[in-house]
């Protein structure tokens, strides 16, 4: 697939902190790329930096194979960006608001109105158009910020945390059109620290922390990284000292690890052993209230790769 | 450039607050205290609403110096006139929309106070109108860069506020706008001349009542170099990653 963009080596530091490590990446056409890291990770330092807001200390990026320092212009003409934290007008109208951003681009006249229009079909607020932001709910607003950021119809969007403190239902229409722009011939790339987000929209995966790339995939063959094993956790009660040796003898049972009152297994997708460990624990008179199964998840390939939580 | 001039302009003129304070406000200052003075003023040649109406003027256009932080980095709008250059436009065209569209909005004020201040009290600015406005022009364009140029420095309006505010009293009280320097000692008056305010007053008053335009080119020609100077620092100081 065609690169539209390509980043080499790019580095960033703040003072004596180093943000972002020399990293390396490309952005195929039409795909949605997803960034997940824990806050801090370097995700918004790179962002800014493909915005063209923010400067790298070294490295190279390449658009549509050309260097961006060379087509600064035409670059930001060919990108909208959707900033993290709410970027809008509180006392102009929602169209108002949308028709200026894109009248930045050179639009006029009816063409500018009808762009702004269509942007706001698109995120669902045309009935409220005249209303002014400050009447709207906190989904409504994010949903406005997205509309700005894409009206002028760029073919690479960059969403930065588009979704931070917004309800389910917005959270969920706003991961709907970021799919929709696909099937529009959009390249999206997009940042989160919310794996169900990255897991709902990714056509593909770069885990980012402590400003280097630990991984690169899509997130089936991210979770392939875990060996395609499932995770038990049983909550026990009596605290009792668990020996762990009997449960490698179970079919499928890979590791066990006991720890707070916890025991996690990981078994092998596909292999039935629940009854096994459950009369394992009974056998061992080890009194649980609670068992759980859970699927391989990006938060399990973080955690496995860098040994901390994404929300940590 | 006019998408943004026209936003900022906008900005400015539906914000009810700064409209009162550069309308209705110093035309009441001028009335109450025009009304309060007039027998300290008995002479054919200067009432106390020429007085008054002239240096309130002046303190309007000094004043201004607190509009373009709060068009710029007001925290109801930062973010989104920052997201200004995520587009093509050029950084520099951000901060100087701020100033032209402020310096636009102080002339229409200013230009309505002035014909009020005729229609109403008769202040004819000694028949030298557009020498006289000149001068008031100029000061609310040095006062527009002033403003920017602080906001830029600070990067928010509270700060730059404060310390405009501030500023503006001392060259107020400096340049005589409410009563000569010389009360306050002959070392203040002498301070005295370092206040834009004092400049313009004194070049207005030469012009109204002694028609003496000695002063005006210099007075103009000082508030074009430190416009210039302004411009320099917003230029060098002015990066968008400071704000992202």
């Amino acid at each position: 697939m065609e690169k539209v963009l390509e980043v080499k080596n790019l580095e960033k530091s703040y003072k004596d902190v180093k943000a972002v490590k020399g990293i390396d990446f490309a952005v195929k056409k039409n795909e949605v790329l997803c960034f997940l890291g824990p806050n801090g990770a370097g995700k918004s330092t790179t962002i800014n930096i493909l915005a063209g807001v923010l400067e790298a200390d070294a490295g190279e990026i390449l658009y549509q194979g050309k260097p961006l320092k060379e087509m600064q212009k035409s670059y930001k003409h060919e990108i909208g960006i959707v900033p993290q934290e709410l970027a809008i007008y509180e006392n102009v109208s929602a169209l108002k608001n949308v028709m200026f951003y894109a009248s930045l681009y050179g639009y006029r006249g009816r063409e500018l109105k009808d762009l702004a229009e269509k942007a706001l079909k698109d995120v669902s607020l045309y009935e409220v158009r005249h209303r002014k932001p400050k009447t709207f709910s906190g989904g409504m607003k994010r949903r406005l910020n997205i509309a700005c950021g894409v009206a002028h119809r760029p073919s690479l969007i960059i969403f930065d945390e588009p979704t931070v403190g917004i309800d389910p239902q917005s959270r969920n229409y706003i991961l709907e059109s970021i799919k929709a722009l696909k099937d529009d011939d959009i390249t999206v790339i997009y940042t989160s620290h919310y794996m169900e987000e990255v897991e709902a929209i990714s056509t593909r995966i770069i885990i980012i922390d402590h400003g280097e790339i630990i991984a690169t995939g899509t997130k089936e063959s991210l979770k392939a990284t875990l060996g395609d094993t499932d995770r038990f956790t049983v909550e026990t009660e009596n605290g009792h000292e668990i020996d762990t040796d009997p449960f490698y003898a179970i079919d499928g049972v890979k590791e066990v690890a006991a720890s707070e009152g916890k025991i996690h297994c990981e078994v092998l997708s596909g292999i039935d052993s629940l009854d096994q460990i459950v009369g394992e624990l009974i056998r061992q008179n080890i009194r649980f209230s609670n068992l759980s199964k859970e699927k391989a998840t990006l938060e399990r390939v973080f955690l496995n790769l860098t040994g901390h939580s994404l929300r940590g | 450039m006019f998408p943004i001039l026209r936003r900022d302009f906008l900005n400015i003129v539906k914000n009810p607050a700064l409209l009162f304070a550069n309308t209705l406000f110093p035309f009441l200052l001028v009335a109450i205290i025009g009304g309060m003075s007039g027998g300290m003023f008995a002479t054919d040649a200067v009432s106390a609403h020429d007085y008054y109406a002239v240096s309130i003027l002046v303190f309007t256009a000094l004043n201004i110096s607190i509009i373009s932080p709060n068009t710029f980095m007001e925290v109801s709008v930062k973010k989104a006139n920052l997201r200004i250059g995520y587009s093509p436009v050029k950084p520099w065209q951000i901060y100087v929309s701020k100033i032209v569209s402020t310096f636009v909005f102080a002339l229409l004020c200013l230009g309505l106070l002035s014909l009020l201040f005729f229609v109403l009290y008769g202040v004819d600015y000694g028949g030298r109108f557009l020498p006289f406005f000149a001068l008031v022009g100029g000061l609310s364009l040095f006062a527009s860069t002033l403003g920017v140029t602080m906001a830029v420095l600070f990067k928010d309006e509270e700060s730059a506020n404060q310390l405009l505010g501030v500023l503006n009293i001392v060259f107020a009280f400096m340049g005589g706008i409410f009563f000569h320097p010389r009360i306050l000692g002959e070392t203040f008056a002498r301070a005295s001349v370092v206040s834009p305010a004092r400049w313009v007053l004194e070049g207005t008053f030469r012009i109204i009542f002694d028609d003496d335009l000695g002063l005006a080119l210099p007075i103009l020609a000082v508030f074009a170099g430190l416009v210039i100077l302004f411009l320099a620092i917003c230029k060098k100081s002015f990066r968008l990653e400071d704000y992202v």
